[in-house]
């Protein structure tokens, strides 16, 4: 069984699905458009629970939105859930109304009453569930209140049972429909009613699904007559069918909602006083990026990083080098292990405490409501180079991944911008990268890292914003923006969820470092272990040596020509981390001392931070250019985004080295 | 009765939208999406500066659109 989980956006619809699903959960893909949504098994064996992204309307206007219809149109669906916030019941019922409409059974969770309640607002459940005529239960989806009765109700639900909703939406509409539904075939397995409904609603996921079965001039013509009589009333036709369901669900309100008091200033208008303010804005958000980077690399992230590093580099080599004398393993086998594996994904491990330190401080951004202030604090700047202020929010998701960012741009409702913040995610200075810089600053700017490393980040956003005017005035020319953004009232982050969200977004670089990384280590370890004239041969003799003095030549304007650096870069476009695992194998064997007593002989301060500059911008890694080519649908527009991070890595290194020679760094 | 745009309604100022001229038909539907349209109460909240986005409040909800889309709105003030 399949239940669905639909909402508008921002109303819990997360927290409900943590509550009633295990933790077992899997990413799928569905037929029409190839993109994931979170699936999870109910509690108590009830079936598979889907969650959809957060829409207003089945009438989509982004990508993201367009996901929910495609999954109403194509995919087999028992019932649907369907949460609400009271505290925007009406805005929120008219996406139910539309749920209603598909036929198949439905359950509303009333969310946030406690939120409705302390704005004078009181639901009535039952009068409620009477005019809708489905079940409405109430829940603090936060707190998990309720959810259990969910279950209960769940199990209830017939899902044979058609549900017999309908508003009348006035004769003109009605005899529209009524002419729509006869033409369509006998066969067809979707709700007529609705389809036709949809379709007046001008919904271009339906009207693609209608023209199979109707000719797409019948089609067009009675959309157009219908319009033509409508227009003395109106201005569109999706206009008329929100007014008709307005005065409906206003009937709805009369018996069953009562709002008493108005509100006074609430907490939420307090904060944004501060960190909306028109002038202050700005320079908040920058404080608080500020803040993020202290926290992750100085304050708490690095000094945990260190303590890592020690008990790896010593006590865990140690304990596993006299483990494998005691079971009388080779000197080849010692090696790798110790050299190879430990040093390669221990390298990366040891970064562990920074990244799941930024990952719990974006999601606490993400779940307080801030983030969607910052798009708009932001509006005015993303605007003059041709993006919205919207593409800001995948550009900080990118500082965690760049995979999830560029999904994230998802919700960019114009198709140029759309494109725009995928292909400059990559310029966001992801937590791989920050493995790399951490590794470097520990040992060239020990007493500025936080600085060092976020005037790495700042370079990545400044670039995107250049090439965002440059691309945006000269490929990616495009005139209407669509920027409406709502600002919904801050929430202090529960510590569970936060936890759980960071979790999500941290475990894929722990399985990166299992998998990618632990294959890559051996693989490069061999690679320097090995070499034309045998085995264990000097590392300046080894096949991996020969790889990367192919490179080396062309890195010579940039500061760091060497074979090490080539080769660690190569390696890197596997995934970013894989920088710091060559760099630890490759030094990790000159040398029994640690990699942090070694890099000075290769680099300078200058080369560094050059070096740096070159592994923030020289390619997208493969799981980036994979989700690029995915998003886009474009083998060009992924060519595009691998060719000009290359050029610009390039300029940028070669300007930061000789321009830093030229001043005496 | 005095009408404004709503891009020139005073912060902290209510009035009611009486017409929405014309505008890109995705942002006139997203409005239409958050219950927004002729006959609404808006409250301007904020504007930011250099011609940047109007923050408004809207059935107790707060929403951000931009000063064009905002000058496009006719309200009278209430």
């Amino acid at each position: 069984m399949n239940i669905a989980l639909a909402g508008n956006p921002n109303t819990g619809k997360t927290s409900l699905f943590n509550y009633l699903t295990n933790s077992y959960e899997y990413v799928g893909n569905w037929s029409g458009v190839t993109v994931e949504k979170k699936v999870g098994k109910l509690k108590g064996d009830l079936g598979l629970l889907v969650d959809l992204p957060g829409i207003y309307s089945l009438n989509p206007l982004s990508k993201d939105e367009g996901v929910a219809t495609n999954y109403l149109l194509n995919e087999e669906i028992s019932m649907i859930l369907n949460i609400v916030d009271s505290s925007q019941l009406k805005r929120n019922l008219f996406l139910t109304l539309q749920l209603l409409e598909y036929g198949k059974p439905l359950l509303i969770c009333l969310n946030m009453i406690d939120v409705a309640k302390s704005r004078g607002i009181e639901v009535d459940p039952t009068k409620l569930a009477q005019k809708l005529s489905c079940p409405v239960l109430p829940i603090i989806a936060r707190t998990g209140k309720g959810c259990e009765e969910v279950i209960k109700e769940l199990t209830k639900l017939k899902t044979d049972q058609a549900v017999d909703f309908r508003i009348d939406y006035g004769h003109l509409l009605e005899e529209a429909i009524e002419r729509l539904i006869n033409l369509l075939p006998d066969d067809l397995s979707l709700p007529r009613r609705w389809l036709a409904i949809q379709f007046f609603e001008g919904n271009q996921l339906v009207q693609e699904t209608l023209t199979k079965h109707i000719d797409k001039e019948k089609l067009d013509s009675l959309y157009q007559e219908l319009e033509e009589k409508i227009k003395t009333e109106v201005k569109s036709l999706p206009q008329y069918i929100h007014l008709r369901r307005s005065q409906w669900l206003d009937q709805v309100f009369q018996e069953s909602v009562t709002q008493s008091k108005k509100p006074e200033k609430t907490l939420t208008d307090r904060i944004d006083q501060i960190v909306s303010h028109r002038l202050l804005g700005i320079p908040v958000f920058l404080l608080i990026m500020y803040l993020t980077f202290k926290l992750t690399f100085e304050w708490v992230g690095s000094p945990l990083s260190d303590l890592l590093g020690e008990w790896m580099e010593g006590p865990l080599t140690e304990t596993v080098l006299l483990w494998l004398q005691a079971i009388g393993a080779s000197t080849f086998i010692q090696d790798l292990i110790t050299q190879g594996i430990i040093a390669g994904v221990g390298g990366v491990l040891v970064f562990v405490p920074q990244i799941f330190m930024l990952f719990l401080l974006i999601s606490f951004i993400e779940d307080s409501g801030y983030m969607a202030r910052v798009s708009v604090v932001m509006d005015r700047l993303m605007e003059s180079v041709g993006l919205n202020g919207k593409a800001f929010i995948p550009m900080i998701i990118g500082f965690g991944c760049n995979v999830p960012g560029v999904m994230a741009a998802r919700t960019i409702e114009q198709p140029k911008e759309h494109l725009l913040t995928i292909i400059l995610n990559p310029l966001m200075s992801c937590s791989a990268r920050l493995a790399a810089y951490a590794l470097f600053v520990s040992v060239f700017f020990e007493e500025n890292q936080a600085i060092i490393i976020l005037s790495l980040y700042v370079l990545g956003i400044v670039l995107a914003l250049i090439l965002a005017k440059i691309f945006s005035s000269t490929i990616l020319k495009h005139e209407k923006s669509v920027f409406v953004v709502e600002l919904p009232p801050y929430r202090a982050p529960r510590l569970a969820s936060l936890a759980r969200h960071t979790w999500e977004k941290g475990k894929g670089f722990l399985r990166k470092a299992g998998t990618f990384i632990f294959a890559g280590s051996i693989i490069i370890w061999l690679l320097s272990y090995a070499g034309p004239s045998g085995f264990a041969v000097e590392m300046d003799e080894s096949f991996l040596a020969m790889i990367g003095g192919v490179i080396a030549p062309l890195l010579i304007p940039l500061g760091f020509g060497t074979w090490q650096a080539g080769a660690a870069l190569l390696t890197g476009f596997l995934a970013k981390e894989v920088v710091v695992s060559t760099m630890s194998i490759i030094y990790s064997v000159a040398d029994e001392d640690a990699l942090q007593t070694i890099l000075p002989q290769f680099f300078t301060p200058l080369q560094a931070y050059s070096f740096m500059a070159f592994i923030l911008l020289y390619i997208p890694c493969l799981a980036t250019i994979a989700v690029i080519r995915k998003e886009t649908a474009s083998a060009k527009w992924t060519w595009f985004s691998v060719l000009y991070s290359m050029v610009v890595a390039y300029l940028i290194s070669l300007i930061i080295y000789q321009g830093g020679k030229l001043l005496g760094f | 009765m005095s009408t404004y745009l709503l891009a020139d309604l005073p912060a902290g100022q209510i009035g009611q939208i009486i017409d929405i001229k014309q505008m890109p038909s995705e942002t006139y539907r997203r409005l239409l999406d958050l219950d927004i349209l002729e006959g609404t109460v808006v409250k301007m909240i904020r504007k930011f500066p250099f011609g940047g986005p109007v923050s408004i409040e809207v059935n107790g909800q707060q929403i951000g659109i931009r000063r064009r889309d905002a000058e496009k709105i006719e309200v009278t003030s209430i």
